[in-house]
């Protein structure tokens, strides 16, 4: 079992390391800048990644983070309040003092709640007296008692060079505190004088509920200060003349900016708060303001891995396997017509592409495809530049297993046939109906496709959370969806809103928007334009 | 004009003047606002996540403070890192080797997350300004475990051939060192081999892009569709991304080199972690002292 604990800023740089194994947090960060962390509170994050688990805390600038090498049964409400004490420590100490002297103290208080929180793994307690850090002096008889407990772990200090100097404090202090309404905190103190670590610790306690204690005051003063902003007209006034704004006035006026634009009420108000907890109690303009939301808008359609679907295929194309893409969606978002778009993209492209009517359910749905594969083939042996071929692969209607033999039967062919790639059509189905999701999952593992794309569409508002959310679950806990097609974009102007709701929900990137009807209306996603549209 | 008038005059004289010194004080930073707090002359540090760039920004700093001492301290201790999740801005004197000619520039280490690659896209072009930059280091981790990997040499590549596209359409185009990190490890990549992997990377890239043609896809037409709209912006008015590459090159039969740029690409190996920075240092002061 081990376990590594940071202090770090935003800007990267590593204010404090309980040991140098601090290369594990690198995931974890990423993993927080594309949003794939649990937030269990605010401003409290946990992910478990390798085998490790994380918890991190952050307050403005500073971040705290911890991992452990195993699985553990701590409740992650005391990790909580003892990365808070962490940093609650951290910032005390350095307002007050100058760098040399706190480095020594820092790691001693440090130390002293990181054993505090690793004790609770390894007694299991009944009770949990770390709730009761925040309150004042009444925790200090039983942290007493840990620490006394916990003197072995602590005789570790003892050895430093620096005990001489710290045996001075020791005085001080307990003679402050004897003064102070806690005699009983003595006790441990005359029974066991033969060692100064004792003493060092209780001292230690002390002065880390002093800084509890007093940072909780502070915190609450600046809870309270955002409350006394300038008002009324001449705010208003001023807010338009460039002036600093009511954050909370502007906060609603671009919350409902967002949900106008066909975002989520939920999603929206997420982001909204984000943008609020981010610019804090600073002189915002409206200016600022915009642009924190344009980042952030921008932030999250940035897709965090490579789209480059092309690049993929052509590494591809020595393996014996075909590359195997699949196409998933609720009735009527545009499946097949997507479909036929990326097959005429990937044919300009020189890739054979053979295409797999999985949709054995819906009347009509085979011959559809085939129609649009009879007009791709002649566009494609119209155009000179190419040699490539392009098929349809059905075996009827049916249920059952009917679709996984289609999908296993068309991959065979395209392997026997030096197929570059097998676009597979499914039947469209309501993402709230688990009885037609349940197969989702044996088709994913019967035809394991390189990548599943789902097609979602723009006109369709709110839903789309729910849809992209019970897509992406319906693969099983292994794999999930890997992008999203935008359908029908052309038709609902400016509010793009469920590219924010999809993407957010799933944290799936968008490859392409739909905007029209023939084989040539397919796009990149362009966020600029996409997030312009959003905040005009 | 009784004296009652003459006082409620002067009154209302008075406030009329105080709200406008009010408004003309509020409105200052307004004015300031088209003009970005970034667009100054400035130094950009890029590369992948893990590469080394926030070391590599504090070890400037750290050089930059020091050489005012008497006695050179020997710093080798290194700032310690972990991913930032935002650019670090700080502002660096230069050049290193004389204090006498110093000037101010902006140094920033931005991160390397793909996440962030659209708002650096927009930082460089709309607020620093491509005028205003004065060199960019790409720092590159040459351990073989980083580089031998596929995937990390095609997010580089991709990068390289993005940013680059922008950056030589300036005059001259901006001048870049590839400063090669971690070159005190036992299987760091030398730098000729970097440098080769590197051009190959973007000449597969380039010929991927020139082989598009008469493509009426959406897909791959996507680049001309994105102009119309972005006519502030420095791509707004140029040429395609298949032109530019095409006039980099000369024909499509022609392999890519860096050699070919109109910027001048340095490759500098170097390590924070053994202090042998001097290369990435001379650099610096190479190009402060031109400018």
């Amino acid at each position: 079992m081990s376990q590594c604990l940071i202090v770090f800023r935003r800007s990267g740089k590593i204010e404090y390391q309980t040991n140098n194994k601090v290369s594990p947090f690198n995931e974890f960060i990423i993993s927080i800048v594309n949003e794939t962390h649990l937030e269990l509170d605010k401003n409290f994050y946990t992910n478990s990644l390798h085998q490790r688990r994380f918890y991190g805390y952050h307050k403005e600038d500073l971040y705290v983070a911890l991992y452990f090498d195993s699985v553990t049964t701590i409740d992650s409400e005391k990790v909580k309040s003892t990365l808070i004490g962490i940093i609650k420590t951290f910032n005390k100490l350095y307002e007050d003092n100058e760098q040399v002297q706190v480095d020594e103290k820092l790691k001693k208080l440090v130390d002293l709640q990181l054993n505090q929180l690793l004790k609770y793994k390894q007694i299991e307690p009944k009770e949990s007296p770390i709730s009761s850090v925040n309150n004042s002096g009444t925790s200090t008889p039983i942290k007493n008692r840990n620490s006394n407990k916990g003197s072995k772990k602590m005789r570790k200090w003892d050895g430093d060079t620096m005990v001489d100097n710290v045996e001075d404090k020791v005085l001080d202090y307990s003679e402050f505190r004897d003064d102070s309404a806690q005699p009983e905190d003595l006790e441990p103190l005359k029974i066991d004088d033969s060692a100064f670590i004792h003493q060092n610790d209780i001292v230690l306690v002390n002065e880390l509920n002093d800084i509890l204690n007093d940072s909780d005051n502070s915190d609450d003063e600046d809870n309270d200060e955002p409350s006394g902003k300038v008002s009324g007209f001449f705010g208003k006034l001023s807010s338009y003349l460039g002036g600093s704004i009511n954050v909370e006035e502007i906060s609603k006026k671009f919350n409902d900016q967002l949900i106008s634009k066909n975002i989520h009420p939920a999603t929206a108000k997420t982001i909204i708060e984000k943008i609020q907890n981010q610019v804090g109690n600073k002189n915002v303009t409206l200016n600022s303001y915009k642009q924190a939301l344009t980042d952030e808008l921008t932030k999250i359609l940035t897709p965090n891995v490579s789209t480059d679907l092309l690049y993929d295929i052509k590494r591809n194309t020595n393996n014996e396997r075909p590359y195997v893409i699949s196409v998933v969606g609720v009735n009527g978002v545009g499946k097949s017509t997507n479909l036929a778009k990326l097959a005429y993209w990937f044919l300009q492209n020189n890739l054979n592409v053979l295409i797999c009517a999985c949709d054995t359910f819906r009347s009509g749905a085979v011959e559809q495809l085939k129609v649009h594969v009879n007009n791709l083939k002649r566009l494609n042996s119209q155009s000179s530049t190419t040699t490539t071929k392009i098929d349809i692969f059905e075996k009827g209607y049916g249920s059952g297993d009917h679709v996984v033999q289609t999908a296993k039967g068309a991959i065979q062919l395209a392997t026997q046939e030096k197929y570059d790639i097998v676009l597979i059509d499914t039947a469209g189905r309501t993402h709230s109906n688990s009885k037609l999701m349940a197969p989702l999952k044996k088709f994913g593992d019967a035809a394991n496709p390189d990548r599943i794309i789902m097609v979602g569409e723009a006109l369709v508002g709110t839903d789309s959370v729910e849809q992209a959310i019970n897509f992406n679950n319906a693969f099983g806990n292994k794999r999930g969806l890997d992008f999203f097609i935008i359908s029908k974009v052309d038709t609902v102007g400016d509010l793009v809103g469920a590219m924010i709701n999809m993407v957010m929900a799933t944290k799936v990137p968008i490859l392409f928007v739909g905007t029209g009807q023939t084989y040539t209306d397919i796009k990149r996603l362009s966020v600029k334009r996409v997030v312009d549209m959003l905040m005009k | 004009m009784d004296i009652v008038q003459k006082i409620l005059l002067t009154l209302l004289g008075g406030f009329v003047i105080i709200l406008i010194v009010f408004y003309l004080q509020n409105n200052s930073p307004k004015s300031t606002l088209n003009k970005s707090p970034y667009n100054q002359p400035t130094f950009l540090i890029l590369g992948a996540n893990n590469s080394g760039k926030t070391s590599v920004f504090y070890k400037l700093l750290d050089a930059s403070n020091n050489r005012y001492e008497d006695e050179p301290i020997t710093n080798t201790s290194i700032t310690p890192t972990v991913s930032s999740l935002e650019m670090n801005v700080k502002i660096i004197e230069l050049p290193f080797s004389n204090t006498a000619i110093t000037k101010k520039y902006q140094l920033i280490d931005y991160p390397g997350h793909r996440k962030y690659h659209q708002l650096l896209y927009k930082l460089i072009t709309n607020d620093i300004t491509l005028q205003k930059i004065r060199g960019i280091v790409y720092v590159i981790d040459t351990s073989s475990i980083s580089l031998g990997n596929s995937e990390t040499i095609e997010g580089i590549g991709k990068f390289l051939y993005e940013i680059l596209s922008f950056t030589e359409r300036m005059h001259n185009g901006i001048d870049f060192l590839f400063a090669l990190n971690k070159s005190d490890l036992f299987d760091s990549v030398p730098l000729h081999k970097v440098r080769t992997m590197l051009e190959a990377e973007l000449n597969k890239l380039i010929a991927n892009e020139l082989s598009s043609i008469n493509k009426t896809s959406g897909i791959d037409k996507q680049d001309d569709e994105n102009q119309e709209d972005e006519d502030n912006s420095i791509r707004g008015n140029q040429e395609s991304l298949r032109e530019f590459w095409l006039s980099v090159i000369g024909s499509s039969e022609n392999n890519f080199s860096f050699d070919k740029l109109e910027g001048n690409m340095d490759f500098i190996s170097g390590s924070v972690v053994k202090n042998k920075v001097e290369g990435w240092e001379n650099w610096f002061d190479e190009k402060a002292v031109n400018n």
